[in-house]
């Protein structure tokens, strides 16, 4: 009797362990992208100033995302590949958090010629997005480019790629700082549904910095 | 003892046969379609908001998707009163019996009461097209 109330206690203290060691605090996302450290300060990898135009010809700028978040890809109207499937994901994004105006989306075009401002109106219109909160732009094609590199994705014109234009279908989370807090496959199911649980932890962030 | 074991080995194997077949008719069609579809019109083939017409439910006739899979069209497509601005790209490779095994999948999966499309059907049609 007394070494089974040894066990008992054991087992006990234990699983106590466990339990409680597994609700440890979940961490923070981290700030992607290289890093400069001066003495004490650290400059991390920063989204760079940009001047764009949406399917409303509005002048979309890094203002425009002021205490906001958002998610960006590359993509164009007539692309016969990854898009639809990486549009379809972002809208399933854009549908759960339909009430949540801290978050926005940015889709850069990459194809200068056919996407003019009214070919993009149509796109947004015909998938039923709301162009406040999610920005179809166009503009210099070389700044769209470039830019692609600071979001880590691929954008560039290549006349052997299936539509002409070789892009990535990635999705990426930009914080209210200019960072990259996450990014994901927008082809894969399953880590859109990882990468909209970042986007949860990056909202309660904003919740607790308040 | 042998035959009856022998007998009961032959049930199962039919029984296996006909399973795989009941649960996954049309499988070529299917094939056709994810590699060739369903890039545009998404796997669950619901495409995309008006930019690419859904498959469901659809009331164009086999013989209208006979042609407009085999020629592609380039301007406007209408179906159920939207108007879509895109292309549809032709897929010229694409024998008789691909486009009915592919149209026998895309109906038995997503529109209703629709019936089973006989290759000497779609033969006919493709000899009618307008595009063609």
């Amino acid at each position: 009797m007394k070494s089974l109330s040894k066990v008992i206690w054991v087992f006990f203290f234990l699983s106590a362990l466990i339990f409680t060691s597994c609700q440890s605090e979940e961490k923070k996302l981290p700030i992607i992208g290289h890093k400069t450290i001066e003495g004490t300060d650290t400059t991390y990898h920063t989204i760079p100033d940009f001047t764009f135009v949406n399917q409303d010809s509005q002048k979309i700028t890094p203002a425009t995302f002021e205490d906001k978040i958002y998610v960006v890809d590359f993509f164009f109207t007539s692309c016969p590949t990854i898009c639809p499937v990486v549009k379809s994901q972002m809208l399933r994004i854009y549908e759960q958090f339909a009430n949540e105006d801290r978050l926005l989306f940015l889709s850069h075009s990459v194809d200068g010629r056919r996407d003019s401002v009214p070919r993009l109106k149509v796109y947004a219109d015909n998938l039923g997005v709301d162009a406040e909160r999610w920005h179809f732009v166009t503009g210099d094609i070389v700044e769209i480019y470039d830019i692609a590199e600071d979001y880590f994705s691929v954008a560039k014109e290549d006349p052997e790629a299936p539509g002409g234009f070789d892009h990535s279908g990635r999705l990426i989370l930009v914080d209210t700082n200019k960072h990259v807090r996450s990014f994901c496959d927008g082809t894969d199911t399953e880590d859109v549904d990882r990468f909209m649980k970042d986007i949860e932890k990056l909202l309660d962030e904003m919740d607790t910095a308040r | 003892m042998k035959w009856i074991r022998l007998g009961s080995l032959f049930f199962l194997a039919s029984l296996l046969f006909f399973q795989s077949c009941e649960s996954e008719p049309y499988a070529q069609g299917r094939y056709i379609y994810e590699v060739r579809c369903s890039n545009c019109h998404l796997p669950d083939g619901r495409g995309l908001g008006k930019e690419i017409p859904s498959l469901h439910k659809s009331k164009a006739s086999p013989a209208y998707w006979s042609c407009l899979i085999r020629y592609g069209q380039s301007n406007t497509i209408e179906q159920n009163g939207v108007k879509y601005i895109r292309n549809m790209p032709a897929n010229t490779d694409l024998t008789a019996a691909d486009l009915t095994n592919l149209i026998n999948f895309i109906q038995n999966e997503w529109v209703e009461d629709s019936q089973f499309v006989a290759l000497d059907s779609v033969n006919q049609w493709l000899e009618n097209c307008p595009q063609g």
